[in-house]
């Protein structure tokens, strides 16, 4: 790819629409940390929506009357669309490929895909290229960002697009903190003169 | 169906990613160093888009099903909020971006999604309820 990037109103109007029209589609808001835990819950009962009450009275009236009777045999395409949904959980995971896949098929279609060794500039700037420290420093980040967006319940999608557009104010706080924090990290390289 | 679902809207968001100037670290120092409103008026932009958005589309009669639980404050916020963020002002990434990175041929971006994988196989191994945070908060 070179820098040449969208402006940002057209960023936010395709992320923003993404995120829109994902949850629309495929039932689930868009949120990348939560499909890195599906890879890892696998098996695991999950929260679910529907209360423990609820979910006990279905249960019972299943036993005395048999399955036959929970379904809605005059099923309108409303519930047809949310069963749906709800049937192609266990494929999510390849939303991450897909991430991977897209950028990829469109440099190449596109002829700007370039392999590199570097994350820009200021990266090899800042830890030098391809060695040791950088390595290290991506790996520890990494470990960093996958158990803090588990322990948060989300991250920069999960919380700062789908969570804060909602509202919710366990997103608006942990998107608060992680953002202020990194703005945070930045300032102590600037304290340090280090870019 | 599903799972072509998925690809595609994968697809769609890392091109998004990546295009937008997201997955940039450069672009990235550059706004945390409050040089360039670029990637500030990115992030505002695609909230204000996904409110409205939502709205209509949480609102509507196809919302049934739409899994979207409440995100209330919680302790796991907090302490997790401080850990990635110090992850993402070292490494200039997130979760997503680090794929994307990967889909446009940056390399040490494996050692980024290693990192992320590992940090999320310590989670699983990790008794925080002791520290009463919730292990399932990510769903």
């Amino acid at each position: 790819m070179n820098g040449e990037f969208w402006p940002w109103w057209w960023g936010a109007l395709a992320i923003g629409g993404i995120a829109t029209a994902y949850p629309l589609i495929s039932g689930r808001m868009l949120g990348v940390s939560s499909l890195y835990a599906s890879l890892f819950e696998r098996g695991r009962p999950r929260r679910e929506p529907v209360s423990e009450f609820e979910a006990a009275l279905m249960a019972a009236t299943e036993a005395e009357f048999g399955a036959d009777v929970m379904k809605d045999t005059t099923e309108d395409a409303r519930s047809k669309l949310s069963r749906w949904r709800l049937g192609a959980e266990a494929v999510r995971p390849l939303f991450l490929v897909g991430m991977i896949v897209g950028p990829a098929l469109l440099g190449l279609a596109l002829g700007d895909f370039r392999w590199s060794l570097t994350l820009g500039k200021d990266f090899d700037g800042r830890y030098g290229t391809f060695g040791a420290l950088p390595i290290a420093v991506l790996v520890v980040s990494g470990i960093l960002i996958g158990f803090g967006t588990r322990l948060g319940g989300g991250c920069t999608s999960g919380h700062g697009i789908s969570g804060v557009a909602r509202g919710q104010s366990g997103s608006l706080v942990t998107t608060a903190v992680f953002w202020s924090t990194a703005l945070g990290a930045a300032w102590i390289f600037y304290l340090f003169g280090v870019r | 169906m599903g799972s072509l679902i998925q690809l595609l809207f994968g697809c769609l968001f890392g091109v998004a990613l990546s295009r937008s100037g997201a997955a940039d670290f450069d672009k990235m120092v550059s706004m945390f160093r409050f040089e360039e409103v670029h990637l500030f008026a990115l992030a505002g932009g695609t909230a204000a888009v996904a409110a409205l958005g939502l709205a209509v589309v949480l609102r509507s009669p196809w919302s049934a099903g739409i899994r979207a639980l409440p995100r209330t404050i919680h302790r796991g916020g907090v302490f997790g909020g401080l850990l990635f963020g110090a992850g993402w002002g070292l490494s200039g990434t997130c979760p997503g971006t680090a794929l994307a990175q990967l889909g446009t041929g940056h390399v040490v971006a494996l050692f980024t999604t290693a990192g992320i994988l590992l940090g999320n196989w310590l989670f699983e191994r990790v008794d925080v309820t002791r520290f009463g945070i919730s292990r399932d908060s990510c769903n």
